[in-house]
Formats: C-alpha cells, sequence, structure tokens
C-alpha cells in the first residue's frame, strides 16, 4: 500500500540544538552571523536566546519560545524589510523541519538525502531494505 | 525498497509520499515518523490532505478478487 499525506506544520517546544543549527545554516547562507539581541527601530537592544543578523536585515531577527503557548515565534522590526523579514522566518522553518525530518526517517533506519525541488521546496528522500 | 520522500514548502507545509509498502504498514509508518517528529522536534502537522495511490486500488482489487474466488470455491 502507499500513499500521500498532506500536513500544515505548527513548531511547539523546538529542539533547541537542531533550531541552532537551522538559523546556523540560514545565516551563512545570507552572509550573516547569528546573536543573541535584535535591534529595534530606535537602535535599542533587546535580547533574544537567538537572533539572526544578515546584511540585509540590519535590525536583526529574534527567535523565541513563547512562554506560554511554547510556539516557535519571531521579534523584530520589520519596517522597510517586509519581504526579507519574511523569507527568512520560512527558511529558518523549512530548514529546521528539514533537519528534523532527516534525522528522525534516519532514526527510523532510513538513509536519507536533501534535493532541491520545484520553486523552493526541499525533498528529503528516505530509503530502507529492511 | 520502501521509500518516504517528504517535500517541505517554503511556508513550512509537507506532502509525505510513502511507496513500496505492502498492505497498511505504510500508514503505521506515516504515524510512527508522525509522532516522532512531535514528540522530539515539537513538529506539530495538521493533515490537510490524503491520497492513496493507484497501487493501492490495484492491492484492493486483487485482494477483493482473491476473497471473491476463496468464497466461490468454498
Amino acid at each position: 500500500m502507499s500513499h500521500i499525506v498532506e500536513a500544515k506544520t505548527a513548531i511547539v517546544q523546538p529542539d533547541t540544538a537542531l533550531l541552532h543549527q537551522a538559523a546556523t545554516l540560514v545565516a551563512q547562507q545570507h552572509a550573516g552571523t547569528l546573536e543573541t539581541f535584535y535591534l529595534d527601530y530606535y537602535g535599542k537592544r533587546h535580547s533574544a536566546p537567538l537572533a539572526i543578523h544578515i546584511p540585509e536585515l540590519r535590525r536583526g531577527i529574534g527567535i523565541k519560545v513563547d512562554e506560554t503557548t511554547g510556539e516557535l515565534t519571531f521579534v523584530g522590526d520589520s519596517w522597510g524589510v517586509v519581504a526579507m523579514y519574511q523569507q527568512v522566518q520560512q527558511e529558518i522553518l523549512q530548514t529546521y523541519v528539514s533537519l528534523a525530518t532527516m534525522q528522525a526517517l534516519q532514526q527510523m533506519g532510513y538513509s536519507t538525502q536533501a534535493l532541491d525541488g520545484e520553486q523552493g521546496q526541499v525533498v528529503i528522500q528516505g530509503v530502507t531494505y529492511a | 525498497m520502501r521509500e518516504v520522500k517528504v517535500t517541505v514548502s517554503p511556508d513550512g507545509t509537507t506532502s509525505s509520499d510513502f511507496s513500496g509498502f505492502v498492505g497498511p504498514s505504510c500508514l503505521d509508518e506515516a504515524e510512527r515518523l508522525r509522532q516522532l517528529l512531535a514528540s522530539r522536534y515539537g513538529i506539530v502537522l495538521q493533515q490537510t490532505g490524503f491520497t492513496a495511490k493507484p497501487e493501492l486500488s490495484q492491492q484492493e482489487s486483487q485482494q477483493q478478487g482473491q476473497r471473491t474466488q476463496r468464497g466461490q470455491t468454498t
């Protein structure tokens, strides 16, 4: 039997190490850095457990886990850079889900590889002969 | 060979394709993956679609045929 499942994704209580890895990869792709703060419109620093700074987003984006809901959230000032701000958020989310899926499939005994898909998609392929 | 292909879109939505499984074991495998992603990585998947692939229809037809044959011979 074979089937296809489509699903929406929410991230609650993410794995901290894997989130750090995802943010690192995204920062590297944009020649940016990881910090522990982001800046508001007036240049004031706000601390965050993890923040990504890239040349196109000089104020950075803070990456937090909501204390109440446990949801992964992004904080920062997107004024004037809305499109790039949203793109980086999506890249972090996509990278996190991709890395997690690879690790999960490996734990299930699959050999995995990541491939570039269409329209910015990432395809995680797992195979097993067991 | 059993294959799982997960396509992750830029907005984080996923499409998971299970191939080469025997019987309903692909459903068990999908559930196993879903639970592991949730418990270990906090990824909550809300299913928005389910498509049985052609192999499934063929298998079901074959199984129905076998059941019919068994029914005729007994």
